[in-house]
């Protein structure tokens, strides 16, 4: 799978799970600028990731990803894409 | 301004862990700024955390906090406790007050203090917690860990909180109040009726006997897990507590055979929640039997009746019969107790934890009462 499919597969996972539009999801962007980005949406978006992507993650992967740009990193190396 | 800007503090979360020894110190919060009050205790709930009889070493954790630019975003207390399995002895480190205001809730303070908890893990033991919000069990259950619910039912004694949340007009309401009391009320008698087995000589005591350890070794030998009793903690569950509601009542009830030996004993609490459950009922004063246990299945069944008596004569609303005992509650069904969702008991075991095996996902290899972790304190 190559980065921009990864990226484009977070962007949509994200967007869904924080109802919010997809345009919000730019890379700078994390749990402190989106509404609605809390612990427990946190692990909604975890669960989906792994769904989506067909991988488990690590508590530490778990704490990493509170970012759009954290969750781009873990979910590249998981996937091997980087 | 985005949502951050206009609501934490900026720079690096971090996660500290604070120990019993630390707490010790009066002032030990004093550092912090605090805006939320995250760390403002009432009287008492220091010293209780500070006073956990199963917490033998200064050492051990008793607090995480989560800090951003020395203001404390969030927290989350821990009581070192113990559970018996065949003999063995587990530690079990059970969470307390997790709490992180809505105005910080996207740092992620709240999912990295329960990380870092469970990192505390005991290897060969467990984390634990009795009480979960309904907010907050979706993070446990995500995060792996597994709910042996105790079923809740409800007796209702009074009408007058549930008549005022669901009838509003205001004139229905006396003649409400007087049908649903002449119903519940007959109930609630039934329920009371009746005294303990003639051979039981029934007390309250101010104080744990110190004979009272009998029956804790013998709870012990229950085939499964079995969180640990002690006549010192036993005191400090009488003792301790948060501030919240200090009119709440709580008694030991103990029952002696003939002999005088110890045959059964109940911790019972009544207080007062200004707003209680889902439903937001106000001022309703709820009772409950939280720990109990008899030499045999009768003598116990007779003991929890007698706390449920009890509590009742004490003039509460409501008694919560919550249990993984089915046949301590079933009883209560046919005078009137209604379905009241589950009192959640959630554990995730420690990584060399023979409590992962399967089996442990049964109530009925758990003897874990309503009392465990922190839910007796008031």
């Amino acid at each position: 799978m190559d980065q921009a499919t990864i990226r484009s597969d977070i962007q949509r996972v994200l967007a869904e799970t924080l109802g919010v539009d997809q345009s919000a999801i730019t890379p700078d962007a994390d749990s402190a600028s989106i509404e609605g980005w809390d612990s427990v949406n946190h692990l909604n978006i975890v669960l989906a990731l792994e769904t989506t992507f067909g991988v488990s993650f690590e508590p530490e992967e778990i704490e990493a990803m509170a970012s759009v740009a954290g969750v781009e990193r873990v979910v590249a190396a998981k996937l091997g894409a980087i | 301004m985005s949502k951050g800007e206009a609501s934490a503090p900026s720079g690096p979360v971090e996660i500290r862990v604070v120990r019993k020894g630390e707490l010790r110190a009066p002032d030990f919060h004093a550092g912090f700024d605090d805006p939320e009050r995250v760390v403002a205790f009432r009287p008492g709930h220091l010293d209780t955390l500070v006073g956990n009889p199963h917490s033998d070493n200064d050492d051990d954790p008793a607090q995480i906090l989560a800090i951003q630019s020395n203001t404390v975003l969030g927290r989350i207390d821990l009581y070192k406790s113990r559970a018996t399995l065949a003999g063995e002895r587990l530690n079990i480190l059970w969470g307390s007050c997790w709490t992180v205001p809505e105005r910080f809730r996207s740092t992620m303070a709240g999912l990295k203090v329960f990380m870092k908890w469970m990192s505390l893990i005991p290897p060969t033991g467990a984390a634990a917690v009795v009480g979960v919000s309904q907010v907050a069990l979706p993070i446990y259950l995500k995060l792996g860990w597994t709910a042996v619910p105790m079923p809740r039912r409800i007796l209702l004694r009074r009408s007058r909180a549930v008549v005022d949340r669901y009838i509003g007009f205001a004139p229905a309401r006396p003649i409400a109040r007087v049908a649903l009391d002449v119903g519940l009320g007959a109930s609630a008698w039934l329920a009371s009726r009746g005294r303990p087995a003639s051979d039981l000589t029934i007390s309250v005591e101010s104080t744990p006997p110190d004979d009272l350890a009998e029956l804790f070794t013998h709870r012990a030998a229950f085939d499964g897990v079995v969180t640990e009793q002690s006549p010192e903690r036993m005191r400090w569950l009488l003792e301790g507590g948060f501030g919240v509601e200090p009119r709440a009542e709580r008694s030991l009830i103990v029952a002696r055979s003939r002999d005088g030996r110890p045959a059964a004993y109940a911790l019972t609490r009544v207080r007062l929640f200004e707003t209680a459950t889902h439903r937001q009922f106000k001022n309703v004063r709820i009772g409950g039997v939280l720990a109990s246990w008899g030499v045999d299945p009768e003598t116990h069944a007779e003991i929890y009746k007698e706390g449920v008596r009890r509590v009742l004569a004490a003039g509460t609303d409501a008694v919560d019969l919550s249990s993984h005992d089915a046949s301590l509650t079933d009883r209560y069904r046919a005078l009137g107790a209604v379905g009241a969702g589950e009192l959640a008991f959630l554990f995730k075991p420690g990584r060399e934890s023979p409590l992962a095996d399967e089996r442990f996902k049964a109530a009925s290899s758990w003897r874990v009462s309503p009392s465990d972790g922190d839910n007796f304190f008031p």
